[in-house]
């Protein structure tokens, strides 16, 4: 370990602490300022800082630099059916309504916005799979889109560890939807010929301009300004069919939404959003 | 809410108990399935029993089995708390008629979610 790399970063643990809290709501503890050499040490390569001090005044300027230390620091939560209140709700209700919307044409198309490792979107595909045998033969198309390549590779070879499977999915779902594979669970084909993940920029149009029924950007807006989260919503509502639904975090749902995009509604404490014309 | 914590590991009882606790349920717990089965058909009630696989006297699967087989106890989840992560053991708890089976260590945030599954609701 370099002791003049690691006396500068505890120098400056107080500021990248103040940086995080107010950019990004995150608190940092103050033992994890020992795991800080490690975790900005690419970034400091990546944007040629020779210090964490460097790096911050980087951050404070360029959003993408910004985003990037964020992430960091940022404790990986996902888990499949995160939030099961949301999933059961989208089993008895939005389902049917939009498969009812999509019946003439035999598709559904869904979008999970920064996809991470995959379990929204497969947690998505069992869901539909159980609950709805008639749309089996269907054309079923579940995205999930995310900044970071190693996760959209992760994501699309289907393998999580056994601790990964523990989190949140259900026993029964883990035997019917996934098969044993070097010590983990890989997803079966029945579900992964449905769930493709790809790297792309969720503030960007689609490069295929496809048309989502329903679009799950859950605990994404929290990472941005007030002025980026309505363009990103904006750029949502673009990617909906009119009438389709955006589902947001159960921590975001307070925010601001453009009202000529989307119309709030409500059901116990289930909140999403209907793309108006 | 009310569990029975079923672990002859003193520690993991504790640990169950403490973050049960926590969750908002009233805890009981016994050392060993043959004393869990004895302390329900005194009429004891519970919404959800936490059951180790590998016990001596009665493993967990077989207490499983005991209690499926009386339908008084039906409304009662089967949740197994085990090491055991072989697949074959994992099915056989199952088929037995666990309602889940959740793997060691015993993980805050994890142990909750499975909760969840089954349909606890918490603050």
């Amino acid at each position: 370990m370099n002791l003049n790399n690691q006396n500068e970063h505890s120098a400056n643990f107080p500021h990248l602490k103040k940086f995080l809290e107010v950019h990004a709501g995150i608190v940092l503890k103050d033992h994890q300022q020992y795991h800080v050499e490690r975790k900005v040490g690419p970034l400091l390569e990546e944007f040629k800082c020779t210090s964490l001090h460097a790096l911050l005044g980087v951050a404070g300027r360029n959003p993408i630099t910004m985003k990037k230390l964020i992430a960091l620091f940022t404790i990986n939560e996902t888990s499949f059916f995160r939030d099961i209140k949301v999933f059961n709700y989208l089993k008895k209700h939005l389902f049917p309504s939009l498969i009812e919307q999509r019946e003439r044409y035999k598709s559904l198309s869904i979008l999970s916005a920064a996809s991470s490792a995959g379990q929204e979107a497969y947690s998505l595909g069992m869901s539909l799979y159980d609950s709805f045998p008639s749309i089996h033969d269907w054309n079923i198309s579940i995205t999930g889109i995310d900044i970071d390549l190693n996760m959209v590779e992760k994501a699309n070879k289907g393998w999580y560890t056994q601790l990964e499977v523990q989190r949140g999915l259900p026993t029964r779902s883990l035997f019917k939807h996934f098969t044993r594979e070097n010590r983990g669970y890989v997803v079966k084909p029945h579900l992964k010929k449905w769930i493709h993940f790809r790297q792309g920029n969720l503030f960007k149009p689609d490069v295929a301009n496809r048309k989502y029924s329903l679009i799950c950007l859950r605990n994404v807006l929290i990472y941005f300004s007030d002025e980026d989260q309505a363009k990103l919503l904006r750029s949502m509502r673009g990617r909906l069919h009119n009438g389709g639904i955006l589902l947001l975090g159960a921590s975001e749902i307070g925010r601001q939404i453009p009202t000529d995009c989307f119309e709030r509604k409500q059901e116990g404490n289930i909140v999403w959003y209907q793309a108006i014309n | 809410m009310k569990a029975l914590v079923i672990d002859d590991s003193r520690a993991t009882r504790r640990l169950i108990r403490r973050l049960l606790t926590k969750f908002g349920f009233e805890v009981h717990d016994e050392p060993l399935a043959t004393t869990s089965l004895a302390h329900l058909k005194e009429g004891h009630e519970y919404d959800i029993a936490l059951v180790d696989v590998n016990m001596p006297e009665m493993n967990g699967i077989e207490f499983v089995r005991e209690v499926r087989s009386d339908p008084k106890w039906d409304q009662m989840f089967l949740f197994m708390v085990t090491s055991d992560s072989s697949e074959g053991r994992m099915m056989e708890a199952m088929e037995a008629g666990a309602d889940e089976y959740f793997l060691k260590p015993v993980h805050e945030q994890a142990l909750k979610g499975k909760l969840e599954l089954l349909g606890f609701e918490f603050e």
